[in-house]
């Protein structure tokens, strides 16, 4: 099962490591996540940083329950975190948005959704905005899904 | 309840370039950015600085190594804002405060990515996103709270990608005092942090499913 908790955070200013409490780890991520996804105007312009931010906010929810004992609540079995599923992507688990994308990284999906007259509401406010896509290159490059 | 006062300013052009420069010769030549900060912030942004010390030691005695039997510093932390006498601000006026004091700062005029985005509707995006994320993760609550403010807060000091910083690193005392200690320390450690290696570290623990301690030296 993938993990983040173990990633060490390193200071671009000074080049010091630090290791993350479990709490903090999932707090930076599901930070790093939403700003990633926030920033992405276009959902098919750069497909694969929104695959990496649905994967890493996947990964925080997946460590949210572990949480719940260093803050003095208790598991209950069928809490949503609890019944959390990476691989379930209901309406229930996850936002419309976050259905949008995950049929957006996928080809088939992609097509499935845009067959049924689907836009993304990113896309709507692009459109209004007269807006061009970000380099995907330069987006590719940071996050380090670039080919080549 | 009244907002501290804040020490939120919008930077000028020359420290914007001063960090963009910095920011050039981070990636390409991998030169630490702290020469491009004043001598107090250069002394704020360390990790290991007095002060970063001070607030960890208001949270818990020790600082957790980050393995799951470690002791939780932050959820220590984020309790102790939680309790009776506290000074921390709740979650509802520390996002007022704040947003309150990035306007006055200009916030609303300053371009994110993408033409006619704005610096002051992202962080709210941002926001937004991580208390629900986290709601749906079944965090628990003040956790949700603190992360939810830090993310309304993460570009503050702006970023490794983000040279426009609304607060010098060297103010982080008015900082915790506008949005409290929790909420800050995440801030402070998004905004010092490289993000470049994070996301690379984290596709890898994606990748190989995890669990590895990824401290391999920046490429």
């Amino acid at each position: 099962m993938a993990s983040i908790a173990s990633i060490n955070l390193t200071n671009c200013y000074t080049r010091e490591r630090v290791a993350l409490t479990p709490s903090e780890s999932v707090c930076m991520a599901m930070m790093h996540a939403a700003d990633v996804y926030d920033a992405v105007p276009t959902a098919d312009a750069v497909s694969r940083a929104l695959a990496f931010a649905t994967a890493l906010r996947a990964s925080a929810v997946r460590r949210c329950a572990s949480l719940r004992e260093a803050f003095g609540e208790t598991n209950d079995a069928s809490s949503k975190a609890a019944r959390y599923d990476v691989n379930d992507h209901s309406p229930s688990l996850m936002a419309a948005d976050d259905e949008a994308v995950l049929g957006k990284i996928s080809t088939r999906g992609r097509a499935r959704y845009e067959g049924k007259g689907w836009r993304d509401e990113r896309d709507r406010a692009v459109e209004a905005l007269g807006e061009r896509r970000p380099s995907e290159g330069t987006l590719a490059w940071i996050i380090g899904t670039g080919r080549g | 309840m009244s907002a501290p006062p804040s020490r939120l300013r919008r930077p000028g052009l020359l420290a914007v370039l001063l960090g963009v420069l910095a920011r050039v010769l981070w990636f390409a030549l991998g030169v630490p950015m702290r020469w491009s900060l004043g001598r107090a912030a250069r002394r704020a942004a360390r990790w290991g600085a007095p002060e970063e010390e001070a607030t960890e030691r208001r949270g818990s005695p020790s600082r957790g190594s980050g393995s799951p039997s470690a002791p939780d510093a932050f959820a220590a932390l984020v309790l102790a804002s939680r309790a009776p006498g506290s000074a921390a601000p709740s979650a509802r006026d520390a996002l007022a405060a704040l947003a309150a004091a990035l306007r006055r700062a200009g916030a609303s005029s300053v371009p994110h990515v993408g033409r006619g985005a704005r610096l002051d509707a992202h962080l709210e995006s941002v926001a937004a996103r991580v208390g629900t994320w986290l709601a749906d993760g079944g965090a628990p609550a003040p956790l949700r709270d603190a992360a939810k403010i830090a993310a309304a807060a993460h570009a503050l000091y702006g970023s490794e990608l983000f040279p426009v910083a609304h607060a010098s690193l060297a103010d982080r005392d008015a900082v915790r005092a506008l949005i409290g200690d929790a909420p800050e320390r995440l801030a402070f450690l998004y905004a010092t942090m490289s993000q470049k290696k994070y996301y690379r570290d984290v596709l890898a623990a994606l990748a190989d499913g995890g669990g590895k301690n990824h401290s391999a030296p920046m490429k």
